[in-house]
């Protein structure tokens, strides 16, 4: 078991190695670039040293750092200890040391001796690559789709600005703060340029206004190849309307073009749709092989693509392994010892709940009429081995996609994104026998846009519609990944949140109170601001789930009975 | 004595990240929370409840040592243990750390397969 754990621990390092050795493709000749403009020939000496603002040399220093502290880990200690030394050098400059120019020349050489020290690249084995595998599936595109590159859901989101007008973009920043962005600003677009190169931003948002050699901002963007090898969302902020700046910005593919005074919810909601791709949790496969070493291979090119597979050798636990793992896509061997993967895929669809899970057959069976008779005992779809790790990857992942697509539409509010009522309210039941079970701390929340009727009196449903994507935006970015969050009425939301105690459920709605009271909306020229109020409870003290739902509602009555803007801590009535 | 389970590791790098995930989830076994900046370790020390702290001392914004003396401030994290990972090894710098309060030391870079052994001798000389 043991063993199990440290080889599937080398196998997931061996592959982060891989990664790291190829983003060194591009990352070092970057730190080359940097060093060069601070210390090549047409450099001035001495490079500016002044630790102020994001200076060229500090971009250097912590590029260094990075380097330094991650090459070691991923095996290239050479490399690790050069950036160290090399950092070392910098650091001391930034810290007021005037450099000789035979210092910076050293490393400058330094910089470009880097690249020498990076070990040579082992590639990952192509099985069979030659092999043309014959699928049922219609024929993968070339690229694959957006979960391959998924960015993990801890990971900030960065925003690069460009903007000059200064109170615009303190707002912007807090406003985005809000919601767990990074907002990085520049007042020039040259100097956002050239941040880009060293570290490039997940969304770009420009004030169209920047003139230079007569051009504006967006002709600028079309004719510099920062932007193109970026490939990062742009959108675009304008004074006035203007058609044909509107053009120019579709033209260079511009995701959204937003008219001062900014709608800044409006402009959130935006950015929120343009990253959600990025931030997709990983796809996760179940594999069933009994092959284990096929198994992990296929495991480990699926997880190189960005999901998360498991693998199985032997059957007997499936169901189980499935409830644990909760599987959005079966990969099923064919011919096993003991049971087919026919027999398999039927015992799998007795439940209820795996009715509609794909189940993909693996099999180096040729002939089309088996493979036909093979779907119709529950399978969905045959993979002919050997196969290519690409086209492994492409159809799987699209499968997946689907699957997800669907199953986003089954249980999500179209508006919000969140659950619907039935599903949350599922949840809070299972998540409710979970705590007794486990004993663990358990806290059920809901929450309410104060007096949204007179809202939507006032400014219009869309207006409405609006604050509520606002609230469920906050709430998807404050709440853990383990927390679930739904719409559970018209402007009723509700939370659950395992693990958590009471004061600590209470301080977490207090600050989503805060933040949201903070943001300013904007309608009819008007900016106005909305609160809400909460009530929270804790399981311990409730015997079922429905008391404990019809309490967090009680809660929430006396926060609204209490003036509103408040968040309740549920007391248990004791009959009697 | 209590078992080390549940580890908060505070670390901006994302490939340090992915590596330490390995590393304690899969070899060592603990639930791991992981935060990119001493803020965001602030407010998850709350919900996450930690039975030990991981920190890098190099981090943009809160350093580490910033990070530690807030966490401490916090009601329940006082006796929790943390440790602090640097890459800068230096006698006297183990000794101001260890003075501030931190239970170990560990050095980067880490050896991905035996980190999980090194926290769990800090974890035991504290406890035991």
């Amino acid at each position: 078991m043991a063993e199990d754990r440290t080889a599937a621990a080398e196998d997931q390092l061996r592959a982060l190695r891989e990664m790291f050795r190829q983003r060194l493709d591009t990352d070092i000749p970057e730190l080359e670039r940097l060093a060069d403009m601070l210390f090549g020939p047409e450099a001035p000496h001495p490079p500016d040293t002044t630790d102020t603002g994001d200076t060229k040399l500090k971009k250097l220093n912590q590029a260094l750092h990075k380097l330094a502290g991650s090459a070691g880990t991923f095996g290239c200690p050479e490399l690790g200890a050069a950036a160290r030394d090399l950092e070392i050098r910098v650091q001391r400059w930034l810290e007021g040391e005037h450099p000789e120019s035979s210092e910076t020349r050293a490393v400058h050489a330094g910089v470009h001796a880097l690249r020498g020290l990076v070990p040579t690249m082992q590639t990952v084995s192509e099985t069979a690559s030659e092999a043309a595998p014959k699928s049922l599936l219609a024929k993968a595109p070339d690229s694959l789709p957006a979960n391959t590159a998924s960015k993990r859901q801890e990971e900030p989101v960065e925003i690069c600005l460009v903007e000059d007008d200064q109170e615009l973009a303190d707002n912007l920043k807090r406003a985005f703060g809000h919601f767990g962005y990074r907002v990085d600003h520049y007042e020039r677009l040259p100097d956002a340029a050239e941040a880009m190169l060293h570290s490039p931003p997940d969304v770009l948002i420009l004030d169209v206004t920047f003139h230079a050699d007569g051009l504006n901002t967006i002709e600028q963007v079309a004719l510099s190849p920062v932007y193109h090898d970026l490939h990062c969302p742009l959108i675009f902020l304008a004074d006035q309307d203007d058609f044909e700046i509107r053009v120019q910005a579709a033209r260079v593919g511009a995701e959204g073009f937003f008219l001062k005074p900014l709608d800044i919810p409006k402009l959130i909601d935006r950015v929120e749709l343009t990253v959600k791709h990025l931030q997709t949790f990983p796809y996760r496969l179940l594999i069933v092989d009994d092959d284990e070493d096929l198994a992990d291979h296929y495991a480990l090119v699926l997880r190189g693509a960005g999901m998360e597979a498991k693998a199985l050798s032997t059957p007997k636990r499936i169901l189980e392994i499935m409830e644990e793992f909760q599987p959005e896509l079966v990969l099923m061997d064919v011919a096993m010892p003991g049971y087919s993967g026919m027999d398999l895929a039927r015992v799998i669809r007795m439940h209820e709940q795996w009715t509609s899970l794909p189940i993909v057959y693996l099999s180096a069976e040729t002939d089309r009429d088996r493979q036909l008779s093979a779907l119709s005992s529950g399978g969905d779809d045959f993979l002919t081995k050997p196969i290519a790790d690409h086209h492994l990857v492409a159809a799987v992942s699209v499968r997946a996609a689907r699957m997800r697509q669907l199953n986003d539409l089954m249980v999500k509010d179209s508006l919000t994104g969140l659950l619907k009522h039935s599903r949350i309210k599922e949840l809070i039941a299972v998540e409710f026998a979970r705590a007794k079970r486990d004993q663990t701390p358990l806290c059920v929340a809901m929450l309410d846009i104060d007096l949204f009727k007179n809202l939507n009196d006032t400014y219009g449903h869309t207006v409405g519609d609006q604050v509520i994507k606002a609230l469920a935006h906050l709430l998807k970015q404050r709440l853990r990944k383990t927390d679930a969050i739904g719409r559970y009425g018209g402007e009723e939301f509700a939370a659950v949140l395992p693990r958590c105690e009471a004061d600590s459920a209470l301080e977490l709605l207090n600050d989503i109170r805060e933040r949201f009271k903070d943001i300013r909306f904007t309608a009819d020229d008007q900016v106005f601001s909305v609160t809400l109020s909460a009530g929270v409870v804790t399981a311990a003290r409730y015997p079922d789930a429905s008391d404990l739902l019809a309490a967090a509602d009680e809660a929430l009555y006396e926060a609204k009975r209490g003036g509103r803007d408040r968040v309740c801590l549920g007391q248990l009535h004791v009959k009697g | 004595m209590r078992t080390l389970q549940k580890i908060l590791y505070v670390e901006d790098e994302p490939d340090i990240q992915a590596v330490a995930r390995v590393a304690l989830e899969m070899v060592g076994g603990f639930t791991l929370e992981i935060c990119s900046s001493g803020q965001e370790a602030l407010e998850s020390a709350k919900v996450f409840h930690p039975d030990l702290i991981l920190l890098d001392v190099m981090m943009p914004g809160m350093d580490g040592l910033t990070t530690m003396r807030k966490l401490r401030d916090q009601p329940g994290m006082a006796a929790v243990p943390m440790v602090f990972m640097t890459a800068k090894v230096q006698p006297e710098e183990v000794q101001e750390y260890l003075a501030q309060g931190a239970k170990g030391v560990i050095a980067k870079p880490f050896d991905p397969m035996k980190l999980s052994e090194e926290v769990r001798a800090i974890w035991e000389q504290d406890h035991g």
